[in-house]
């Protein structure tokens, strides 16, 4: 016995006594045990980090993300020459004005790196709150109603399910793309190109296409959100509180959001979390293949791109969008496992 | 069982179906056609190629000759942009290549999944628990689209133990199968370290343990084979999914498999190539799936399909 295991026995003691009286409040308990675990503190940080970096971008940023002098085309920075291959410093021009180096025509790689957080943040979090908006609907009235319902809403979703995801969402960027591109006032082709006018100039970007980018995604994000929900909902209509809302006459609409939807938020805000990575990334592979965001807009998966093509000779190109992605990747998963952690401690060092 | 595998077999029907029209309605609808250029070929040209694939039918109508060519003949169609060469011929070529890479990736992916997941597991709360699921976090947050860079910088462009990049040869196959398989490593580490503690609380451990077997063969043959189930469910989808996501690493190691024609098809409207591709996915997705549900009964003997 030590003293520090006492004094840890009585600092719950302490934390017990204080709770006295005051009714338990799950999300302030969630809270709580969130900011006590520390990895999902520094994911959380990291995360308020690239908010901030992706709000602030034109003050932030050293240069202009879209214009580079071609002749300072493929700087290399002077303090990275030592880390990359040795015979690198026979061909490449280095420098100290871009902290990252430059890229082939010459931009900055960081000013990119900090515009791209305005393409990569709203991707995941566009992408959780559609998966959940959809998802949660289409899982409620399935899950609830049962029976014919849910047996061919089900369905639906299997059959979603059994469609490559990838291909699918590969499919549906080249549909947007070349169906959207009319201009002609009057169709609706027209009017999603305004709308996506309206959330590039929102974004502070000159014409990244992130509205098709958000729909592509969107379509295919909601089915294990959907499944989740109808889970959770077949265990939980059978429960007596359900039961109890029931007899004093609530209807079902009611009972849905008052009861049974504070009840299935934790899991369902914890899966998204941990699906923002995903949505991060789907973005990052569709620049990749050149159906993502459309140049110039910085996206970190046109800069991997750009960056592979020339590996063999300016590693560095490639090497810091590649990093940016593993830190936001890191950082959503830990603040996902903290947060899984903290609203259903049941679940803690299980997975 | 034989039952259940051919009932299975015959929902796959039903699967390929709905999926060969989303994606038939899907190609279609996108406009322009596949003999578009930059310099516009004169209008009876295009006409007479038209006629030639049989673009100028109703669109159901090319549905039903491209379903039919299919199970007639096994045939997935022309492809627009080459005379020579068939749909049939990108397969025979490209998908041994993609498959390979899969299976590739699937045995890296197990091989260090499993065993860091059971010392995870064996050794909870301690340096080893930690260190491998470190190791898992780490390959759930580099993606392959990361990894792949990486893999050359370091073990190719600096160290110079591997080649670049390439194909065919076992040394070319090295760091694209890792690239690859790392981060489907991490999900299986991670599931098999939650169920492994599952199983070790369970009462036939003890039972094992108290028969007095030895610690090694309680753990292999009566922990890991029930803690494998749940990793076996996820074994399907990722297979398919490792098969379907070589885009990526096939394009930066410069690998000829399927995934880079599939791109560039879709790009060019080349309708049968897009379809066929689609297809041999999902009969991947699907099929792998089926065996997921037969090894089941294989590691868990209560589990009977009638």
């Amino acid at each position: 016995m030590t003293t520090q295991e006492l004094t840890a026995r009585e600092q719950a003691a302490l934390r017990l006594s204080e709770r006295m009286g005051k009714p338990a409040n799950l999300w302030l308990d969630a809270w709580r045990r969130l900011i006590r675990n520390r990895a999902s503190l520094l994911g959380g940080a990291l995360v308020l980090l690239l908010v901030m970096a992706a709000i602030l971008a034109p003050q932030v940023a050293p240069y202009h993300y879209a214009e580079g002098d071609s002749n300072e085309a493929y700087t290399v920075p002077n303090w990275l020459i030592g880390l990359l291959p040795g015979n690198i410093k026979a061909y490449a021009k280095t420098g100290d004005k871009f902290l990252f180096g430059s890229d082939y025509l010459g931009r900055d790689v960081l000013s990119r790196l900090i515009y791209g957080t305005r393409v990569s943040l709203p991707v995941g979090f566009m992408g959780a709150f559609t998966a959940l908006a959809i998802g949660l609907v289409y899982g409620c009235i399935s899950g609830y109603y049962g029976g014919r319902v849910d047996n061919i809403m089900m369905r639906i979703v299997d059959i979603m399910y059994a469609f490559p995801t990838m291909l699918l969402i590969i499919l549906m960027m080249a549909f947007f793309k070349s169906t959207f591109a009319d201009v002609s006032p009057g169709t609706m082709a027209y009017t999603f190109n305004r709308v996506n006018d309206f959330v590039d100039k929102l974004l502070g970007l000159r014409g990244g296409g992130m509205l098709f980018i958000f729909m592509g995604i969107g379509i295919t994000a909601w089915m294990g959100m959907a499944r989740l929900t109808r889970g959770q909902i077949l265990s939980l209509k059978e429960k007596e509180f359900v039961e109890a809302a029931h007899m004093i006459g609530a209807g079902d609409m009611r009972i849905i959001i008052r009861h049974i939807v504070p009840n299935i938020m934790g899991p369902c805000i914890v899966a998204q979390t941990l699906a923002i990575p995903g949505y991060i990334n789907t973005e990052v592979f569709l620049s990749f293949i050149g159906l993502g965001v459309d140049p110039p807009t910085p996206s970190w998966g046109t800069m991997i791109s750009e960056g592979a093509q020339a590996i063999r000779s300016y590693p560095h190109m490639v090497l810091f969008p590649a990093i940016a992605l593993s830190l936001t990747m890191f950082a959503f998963n830990f603040l996902g496992d903290g947060l899984r952690d903290a609203l259903d401690p049941k679940m803690k060092g299980t997975s | 069982m034989l039952r259940y595998i051919v009932r299975r077999l015959l929902w796959l029907v039903p699967v390929l179906f709905f999926i060969s029209v989303i994606t038939f309605a899907l190609a279609h609808a996108v406009p322009g056609g596949p003999f578009d250029r930059e310099k516009p070929l004169p209008k009876e040209i295009i006409a007479n190629l038209n006629k030639h694939y049989g673009l100028d039918q109703p669109v159901w109508k090319q549905y039903v000759d491209y379903i039919g060519g299919i199970v007639t003949r096994f045939d997935f169609g022309p492809i627009y942009s080459s005379r020579s060469r068939r749909v049939n011929d990108i397969f025979a070529d490209h998908l041994p290549v993609s498959a390979q890479l899969g299976i590739l990736a699937l045995l890296i992916a197990i091989g260090i999944g499993v065993p860091l997941g059971v010392l995870a597991a064996l050794k909870q709360n301690t340096f080893w628990d930690y260190l491998s699921m470190g190791v898992a976090t780490f390959g759930i947050a580099v993606p392959n689209i990361v990894l792949g860079p990486l893999l050359i910088v370091i073990f190719a462009l600096t160290l110079g133990w591997f080649p670049v990049a390439g194909w065919g040869t076992p040394a070319k196959m090295i760091m694209p199968a890792f690239a690859l398989g790392t981060g489907s490593s991490a999900i299986i580490a991670r599931l098999t370290r939650a169920s492994m503690l599952q199983v070790i609380r369970e009462d036939y451990i003890r039972t094992a343990r108290a028969k007095g077997l030895s610690e090694r063969t309680v753990m292999i043959r009566h922990a890991l084979k029930n803690a494998f189930i749940p990793v076996a469910t996820i074994l399907g989808p990722m297979f398919a999914a490792l098969v379907t996501g070589t885009f990526i690493v096939e394009q930066i190691f410069a690998i000829p498999g399927l995934g880079k024609y599939f791109i560039t098809s879709i790009t060019n409207r080349d309708y049968p190539v897009v379809m066929g591709a689609i297809l041999m996915y999902a009969l991947f997705l699907v099929l792998s799936n089926l065996m997921v549900d037969i090894t089941y009964a294989f590691l868990d003997p209560r589990i009977r399909y009638t």
